[in-house]
């Protein structure tokens, strides 16, 4: 097995960052100290739909994770075990799925996201399985992700190779060829110190089409990193810090990956997401935010502007829609907001 | 009180800040967990109008609490007339637990659990809070339910109370 090893992180900030001497890692959390750097973009928000509870529909349970084409909005609802179809005029095109282990079932959704050719993959761990569905809601394969464990997120390549991330393992990337046959395991993308806390190894795959690229991205601390087929790779700092919060980990709880959060207000990069060659990531917290906020940046890596968002737990876009979903208990709903990207990348 | 156990805390994913809790039965029975002043008052008789009766106590977990949420839907919140909170433990914990308590509860009426209610809770099978009553507007328990284990059985009682509660049959 092929351990690929990374660029020293130094050199790769001198490499991709033009104010790479103005960041200073803290090796302990890998917080970077900079100044405000992000240009807010304030957005008039004008609402073009939304389904579910703020329309008074039951339909959802706990929607957690969605993605975008030109086609609309795939939406994964963890509490009813469903896929959810919107076109962009809100329409709901097919509903698929519920709980079980046999095809066009599922357990617990931890990521979805779209092939080449517009496929919903959805990502199954607790089946331990890839489900793909054309854009009809027809269920056309499922490809078992037995070899890589329990993987949190998954970004499909071009040639339909698989990338995951797996939380407990400190090969952090496995990649799996279209049938799910292990191909590469895969440090982490920056060093990281053997007794550093797992929180800050959090991170997750980005979203969108598939190309030869997928990205990856850091709940707390440093920033993305591009990692193509081949291994290589290149990362990019946050264009501001994320700082990690006071998290207390519960050793019970699987992959150790649950716990508390002990401050409330954190800011947290919770999804990134890909549509044409723009780069979405999303936070939530205080006090860098008030309200959600989305960082854009340019297919390589570099920083465009951030919007402050409207409410919602999740977002994704994809030809000029912004979705939003708020998943909470008390409404979970689905909204759809017109927006346009930077003219200039 | 020692009886009445609190339900273990929602776990909580770094990845999707989310997670649920233990424990679940639904009991269709009797009164007796309403306050006097409402049980003894003249039922109306309007049928599309409810009163809700949550029992915690001071160390429920907030996201347990939080569960309950969904009753402050549009749909739902608008039929229920009255809200009140049980608690099981001491009076000293009632600053307490209105802290934790959901959205549409901060300023529910709190009173302490008295040991014919938990007796009653207990014949009924729920040891554990949080738990949910519904009640009727004619004083009726409809369904008693500790908060369910995990995202896709809570889907389904969500669902269920939605259209028991709306008279909603569609999703």
């Amino acid at each position: 097995m092929k351990i690929v090893k990374f660029i020293p992180l130094s050199a790769l900030l001198a490499a991709f960052a033009p104010n790479a001497d103005s960041h200073r890692l803290n090796p302990d959390t890998y917080e970077h100290t900079q100044p405000t750097l992000r240009h807010r973009v304030q957005k008039d928000w004008k609402p073009l739909w939304r389904r579910g509870a703020k329309k008074e529909e039951n339909l959802f349970g706990l929607p957690r994770e969605m993605v975008a084409s030109d086609a609309g909005v795939y939406l994964a609802d963890g509490g009813g075990l469903e896929i959810f179809a919107f076109d962009t005029v809100g329409k709901l095109r097919w509903k698929q799925g519920r709980k079980g282990g046999g095809p066009g079932e599922y357990l617990e959704f931890t990521s979805i996201t779209l092939d080449a050719n517009g496929n919903v993959a959805i990502l199954d761990a607790r089946n331990g399985r890839v489900s793909f569905i054309d854009r009809n809601g027809v269920l056309l394969r499922t490809v078992t992700s037995g070899a890589v464990g329990w993987p949190s997120s998954v970004c499909l390549y071009a040639n339909g190779n698989m990338l995951f991330t797996v939380a407990d393992r400190d090969h952090f990337f496995m990649l799996t060829d279209s049938r799910g046959k292990l191909l590469r395991e895969q440090t982490f993308p920056w060093p990281t110190k053997p007794d550093a806390p797992r929180i800050l190894k959090a991170g997750f795959l980005g979203r969108g089409i598939a190309t030869n690229n997928c990205w990856f991205t850091t709940t707390f601390g440093f920033g993305v990193a591009r990692i193509q087929d081949n291994a290589a790779s290149s990362t990019t700092p946050y264009v501001e810090t994320v700082p990690p919060p006071k998290f207390r980990v519960d050793p019970s709880t699987p992959q150790n990956k649950g716990g508390e959060f002990l401050e409330s207000g954190d800011n947290a990069a919770l999804a990134s997401f890909t549509s044409g060659d723009t780069l979405f990531v999303f936070f939530m917290g205080k006090p860098s935010s008030d309200k959600p906020l989305l960082d854009l940046y340019d297919s390589h890596g570099k920083y465009l502007e951030s919007w402050n968002l409207p409410d919602g737990e999740r977002v994704t876009y994809s030809h000029g829609i912004l979705y939003t979903l708020v998943n909470s208990m008390e409404n979970p709903t689905l909204e759809a907001w017109r927006v346009a990207l930077p003219k200039k990348h | 009180m020692a009886q009445i156990i609190a339900a273990a805390c929602v776990v909580i994913a770094v990845s999707a800040f989310s997670g649920f809790a233990l424990g679940s039965h639904v009991t269709i029975a009797n009164t007796g967990l309403l306050p006097g002043s409402i049980s003894s008052a003249e039922p109306t008789t309007d049928d599309s109008l409810f009163r809700v009766v949550i029992v915690a106590q001071r160390a429920d977990c907030s996201s347990n609490l939080n569960q309950l949420a969904f009753l402050n839907r549009a749909s739902i919140s608008r039929r229920i007339t009255e809200r009140f909170i049980l608690l099981a433990g001491p009076a000293k914990d009632t600053l307490g637990l209105r802290s934790l308590l959901p959205r549409g509860f901060e300023n529910a009426q709190i009173a302490v659990l008295q040991s014919s209610q938990e007796r009653l809770l207990r014949q009924l099978g729920h040891v554990e809070t949080p738990t949910l009553a519904l009640y009727d507007n004619r004083n009726r328990l409809l369904v008693l339910s500790a908060t369910p284990p995990d995202a896709y059985q809570r889907t389904v009682f969500v669902r269920a109370l939605t259209r028991l509660i709306t008279g909603n049959p569609t999703p």
